[in-house]
């Protein structure tokens, strides 16, 4: 009998796991509102300075703390940032734009509303493609559009304290009047695992730029999402605090409603804004309790007017993308896997440009040697010594001496690899030459090969390992004879090149 | 004669705010004479009491008489404040006062800023150069040379302190 009909949907070819995550009959619509904060020196209407760290209430000026009579002035680096933003998410600068008040009462906002962009926002349009290299669930191309992206403050932080007596808010307002630039997307996503692919990509994005650290857990970027299932009614998600947070709450909140639709109530899934608590989305207020902002233009800034052509005029530094496809192709020639560990960590990108400079473009080293090298090897040894990358530890100049060691056969690759681990352990040593270290710790390698030591080296290694030789010789684990290659390798310290005892070995044991 | 009068007043008045200033915005009144000279200057002929009724030939506040016990509850709500269910009639008075007042300035067509009648549009360029010249001013308090708790009497470890608690999550 033939079954004909399909166990789930594949009108999306875009998401292999697909399937897995969404239930049937049951369509998922996300769209995401993402809040970065711009990494300038000053702030957004004052010229305090921005500080991610500082003792509470030490940066701010009369107008952050909102004394009467102060003003607000565009920092123009704000508004920089804001269009390097625009310009790489593809969207149409406005050339001119305003700002507004929305009015609210809270202890985070003396000034008793926040300066943002509502009417006419700076930037309209654009889009973002998730490609195949971001995520390996993605297989096709998605194109994420965007609705528009506006510039405004950031508030203050308020704790809120309980205690046996008394209730009370701590404020700090060091935050206050940080710039924002507000995204806001179309309701283009379907999958969670989208939504994980455009958060990091967005991070990414703005890494590149400069704009801003991307950081979700220190508050620098702050994801809001709007989810609804079958076109019902929308619900919007706040306090999001990870990338799992996103994730877990959306899927948490997409089988709520289902739950609900489901059983018959589907008169129960309103307009809402919920929250997540680790484990499940509650209820912060409903459509009928939204707040009035009471929008109003802001009579104190005047409206920012570009001029026409200014996108045109913007020079970006090279995009995720972009550098995707260089590291790829000649003269990287890097696996999807590598590039991406790369252009995922600005730093070490750079550092692996600069090791590439000196070593292959300048030296004639084998190209593959740097990219293996500082994502298997350096970032390796740093994990080990668990602590993050840090370029200054083994600079360029240092490992493009090893790896140039490496290419001219004067150590080789498993002795250079103790040699690195030897030099993030003891940096004293970093201020010696590569070369003098070979010799000193004895790793050079062995350039008239002793062909007595190779003998009873193997000899050894066939002896120890008797069951896997009649496992080779039965021809049933013919592979194992790198495991072989290895012990060799092992006892003669790495000073032997292993093609050397791979020959020997094939050549005893009549393979 | 109303309605010539105080548009081409609020064309006038030197004081409204098209954009960002410096602090001086006019030369200020010497004297309470010279004051009262200004304004009974024969082109001020314009009344506050009839900017704040809903008495203009042509400007009907529809927003003004849609007024209620209720507005007043929201706006109360809105801004945290409470009053006496005695003080209503005068607040939702006030209220409609002031909303004509707007809807009289919204009425002034030339109030609204257009593009292009503000400055000269910026380029790369001109902002390259102003964030070149970007530097905190003691003036305005930025250079953190003041105390900014020295303006409240109740601190916690650097910190405002908001009694009664705020929503926790807004």
């Amino acid at each position: 009998m033939v079954r004909c009909h399909r166990l789930f949907s594949t009108s999306s070819p875009l998401l292999k796991k697909k399937q897995e995550l969404l239930i049937p009959g049951y369509k998922l619509k996300c769209g995401l509102e993402i809040h970065s904060q711009l990494d300038t020196k000053f702030k957004l209407f004052s010229l305090s300075k921005t500080s991610f760290q500082s003792t509470p209430n030490s940066k701010i000026s009369y107008f952050d703390a909102s004394l009467p009579g102060t003003q607000p002035l565009l920092n123009p680096e704000a508004l920089l940032f804001a269009l390097k933003a625009a310009k790489a998410l593809n969207s149409t600068i406005n050339t001119f734009s305003t700002f507004d008040r929305k009015h609210y009462f809270y202890g985070d906002q003396p000034l008793g509303y926040q300066i943002t962009q509502h009417y006419q926002p700076y930037a309209q349009g654009g889009f973002l493609k998730l490609l195949p290299h971001d995520n390996e669930s993605i297989t096709g191309e998605k194109i994420i559009n965007i609705e528009q992206i506006q510039i405004e403050q950031d508030t203050g932080k308020s704790i809120y304290t309980e205690l046996e007596n008394e209730a009370f808010s701590k404020i700090d307002l060091n935050r206050t009047n940080i710039p924002l630039i507000e995204m806001v997307t179309k309701p283009d996503f379907e999958t969670p695992e989208e939504i994980r692919c455009f958060i990091k990509k967005y991070q990414n994005l703005v890494r590149h730029l400069g704009i801003c650290t991307g950081d979700l857990e220190t508050g620098a970027m702050r994801v809001d999402v709007n989810i609804s299932v079958n076109n019902g009614h929308r619900v919007e998600l706040k306090n999001l605090s990870t990338t799992s947070s996103v994730i877990n709450a959306i899927k948490y909140e997409y089988k709520r409603q289902i739950k609900l639709i489901e059983s018959g109530e589907t008169s129960k899934v309103i307009q809402e804004t919920r929250g997540w608590d680790g484990s499940k989305t509650v209820r912060l207020r409903t459509k009928e309790g939204a707040l009035d902002y009471r929008y109003m233009p802001d009579p104190e800034l005047p409206p920012i007017i570009l001029e026409n052509g200014i996108n045109e005029s913007l020079k970006l530094p090279k995009l995720p993308d972009e550098l995707m496809i260089e590291l790829k192709n000649a003269p990287y020639n890097l696996s999807n896997k590598d590039a991406s560990i790369l252009v995922n960590d600005l730093k070490l990108l750079n550092y692996y440009f600069q090791l590439f400079e000196e070593t292959v473009i300048k030296n004639k080293v084998e190209s593959k040697l740097p990219g293996n090298w500082v994502i298997h090897e350096l970032l390796g040894g740093f994990t080990k010594l668990q602590i993050e990358f840090n370029p200054n530890l083994i600079n360029v100049l240092k490992l493009s001496e090893l790896l140039i060691s490496i290419n001219n056969e004067q150590i080789t690759k498993s002795s250079a690899k103790l040699l690195l681990q030897h030099l993030m352990n003891n940096p004293g040593d970093l201020k010696r030459p590569i070369l003098e270290l070979i010799d000193d710790y004895d790793l050079g390698k062995e350039s008239n090969v002793d062909q007595d030591l190779i003998g009873e080296i193997i000899n050894q290694v066939l002896e120890e390992q008797s069951e896997i030789v009649e496992l080779i010789k039965s021809g049933k684990r013919l592979n194992s004879v790198k495991f072989l290659v290895g012990q060799c390798m092992r006892l003669s310290q790495g000073k032997i090149k292993p093609n050397i005892f791979e020959d020997e070995l094939k050549l005893k044991l009549g393979i | 004669m109303f309605r010539l009068g105080y548009k081409s007043v609020i064309r006038n008045i030197q004081g409204i705010r098209y954009l960002s200033t410096k602090p001086t915005i006019g030369q200020p009144f010497k004297s309470q004479q010279e004051l009262s000279n200004y304004l009974s200057n024969p082109q001020s002929n314009w009344s506050i009491q009839e900017l704040l009724s809903n008495a203009g030939p042509e400007i009907i506040s529809k927003r003004a008489d849609g007024i209620t016990r209720k507005t007043v509850d929201k706006m109360l709500k809105l801004s945290g404040l409470q009053a006496n269910p005695e003080e209503y009639d005068e607040l939702i008075q006030i209220l409609k006062s002031q909303v004509m007042f707007i809807d009289h300035l919204h009425a002034v067509p030339e109030l609204e800023v257009k593009a292009g009648q503000v400055g000269k549009p910026l380029g790369l360029n001109e902002i390259y150069e102003q964030i070149e010249q970007l530097e905190g001013s003691e003036d305005k308090g930025e250079l953190e040379n003041w105390d900014p708790l020295s303006l409240t009497n109740d601190s916690l470890n650097g910190q405002y302190i908001i009694k009664e608690g705020l929503i926790k999550n807004k």
